[in-house]
């Protein structure tokens, strides 16, 4: 179980989270929900040690291997598709593994003949996708998924729901997924709603 | 051969051709040798020249002299820049010596260089005191650059410095580099003559540049001239040639939709 106990967060004068209570789950998907501006991201980043927080105390993340898909893609236009995703996996993994990895993620992204592509040649979609598979194939054991699907049409997304469920299945781990989304959020399994300052539904 | 290079090949020799003939138009409107010598007399000298050992000995001499002085100043200024980015102390420790550096006049460097070292050193320490803010000033600016939001993505994933050093960062220093050499050849070649024409070491393109001033052999300092000029540019060209070998393994455009 990850346990946030009364946390508090502001930049300056903005207070982003005040005395945040919420319990996560291990072992399952748990969507943050709410309205924009509501702390979800720096809550991720809080929980990644990106970001320092004013008081409170977060049980259960120290100490686990991390995986991050941040808001924005963070690719390298100098590296290939294929090379962005095993950059993060070669200080974990032999090569074998490495290249394993590889292969079943292209397929769990829908992407199998744009391993060679430079960054800059594929669309947001496909460099959303791209930062999704780079999460996933790291297999850490807290994964933090900012807005995974944003900017995706709803048939590529349903198909990857299904994907991204069946991989999770196959291999467990903490997932604390935002979204604006509440079909995806309740698709996916549990589900969280933030409001500004304060948990109101757990 | 493409329509394009051919362009380009005959633009270069008109461009050549226009400057060649300025010069003679020079020479003959001065009418004198000893000011300025004909391109065909200060050719024939580069050619005797060229047939002498000496020759090559002063230019591996200088060479020797200028590659010192560029590959100390790019070591030290690559590490100082990086101990300048990590520390904010060391950072404002710098910037003073760095100030001076730029706007001390080389002449003055020379001068106490003179008093400090040996002849054949002296052009060292210039060319180092010289190239040096350079590569210390693009790396760093090179460094505060770097896309921050990768930093962050190399500490959560947790990825080894050698791969981050080598895939997220170098590729990222590699313009800056490359702008700072190009920089750093030329002026290493200009100061470090400078410095051997009045630190007179034994063997030296400089010294042998004051040499020919001082028997008015004008064709000659002509020929020298020409040399380091060709030189430097043979310099430059190879630098360029390595790093953009270097960048297009980091080749943006692999692949296409």
């Amino acid at each position: 179980m990850i346990i946030i106990k009364d946390l508090s967060k502001s930049y300056d004068n903005l207070i982003v989270h005040q005395r945040l209570n919420v319990k996560i789950k291990e072992n399952q998907i748990t969507s943050l929900l709410g309205p924009s501006g509501c702390g979800k991201t720096t809550l991720l980043r809080i929980l990644a040690g990106l970001e320092p927080f004013d008081s409170g105390e977060i049980i259960g993340v120290q100490g686990k291997k991390i995986a991050y898909l941040f808001q924005e893609d963070r690719l390298m236009p100098w590296l290939t598709a294929e090379e962005n995703i095993a950059y993060v996996l070669k200080s974990k993994y032999m090569k074998e593994q490495v290249e394993e990895k590889i292969d079943s993620i292209f397929e769990l992204i829908q992407l199998q003949g744009y391993k060679n592509y430079g960054i800059d040649k594929l669309s947001g979609g496909m460099k959303r996708r791209i930062a999704l598979g780079r999460a996933l194939a790291y297999d850490g054991e807290l994964l933090l998924l900012d807005e995974p699907f944003k900017g995706l049409d709803d048939a590529l997304k349903e198909s990857l729901y299904e994907g991204v469920k069946a991989y999770f299945a196959q291999k467990p781990c903490t997932v604390i997924n935002v979204t604006h989304d509440k079909k995806e959020a309740e698709y996916l399994g549990e589900y969280i709603y933030l409001d500004s300052k304060s948990l109101i539904k757990a | 051969m493409k329509p394009s290079i051919i362009i380009n090949k005959l633009r270069q020799f008109i461009i050549f051709s226009i400057w060649l003939f300025i010069w003679q138009l020079g020479h003959f409107l001065v009418g004198n040798e000893l000011l300025i010598p004909s391109p065909l007399s200060t050719l024939i000298r580069l050619a005797e020249m060229l047939q002498t050992i000496d020759f090559y000995r002063q230019v591996a001499a200088t060479f020797y002299r200028v590659f010192v002085g560029v590959m100390v100043s790019l070591v030290v200024g690559g590490i100082s820049a990086l101990l300048s980015y990590k520390i904010r102390f060391i950072d404002e420790l710098f910037k003073p010596m760095v100030t001076f550096m730029k706007t001390t006049p080389v002449m003055a460097i020379i001068i106490l260089a003179l008093l400090w070292f040996k002849s054949g050193q002296v052009p060292i320490f210039v060319c180092f005191l010289m190239v040096y803010p350079i590569i210390y000033t693009n790396v760093l600016t090179g460094l505060r650059q770097l896309d921050q939001s990768l930093i962050e993505l190399n500490k959560v994933f947790e990825v080894k410095p050698v791969l981050q050093i080598k895939e997220c960062y170098w590729p990222q220093l590699i313009p800056y580099l490359k702008a700072a050499l190009q920089l750093a050849i030329g002026i290493g070649w200009k100061v470090v003559i400078a410095a051997e024409v009045l630190a007179v070491p034994y063997y030296a393109m400089g010294y042998e540049l004051l040499d020919a001033k001082i028997y008015l052999e004008t064709s000659e300092v002509f020929a020298w001239v020409i040399a380091i000029i060709i030189l430097s540019q043979c310099c430059e060209a190879m630098v360029n040639r390595m790093l953009n070998r270097k960048e297009a393994t980091y080749d943006y455009h692999k692949g296409s939709i």
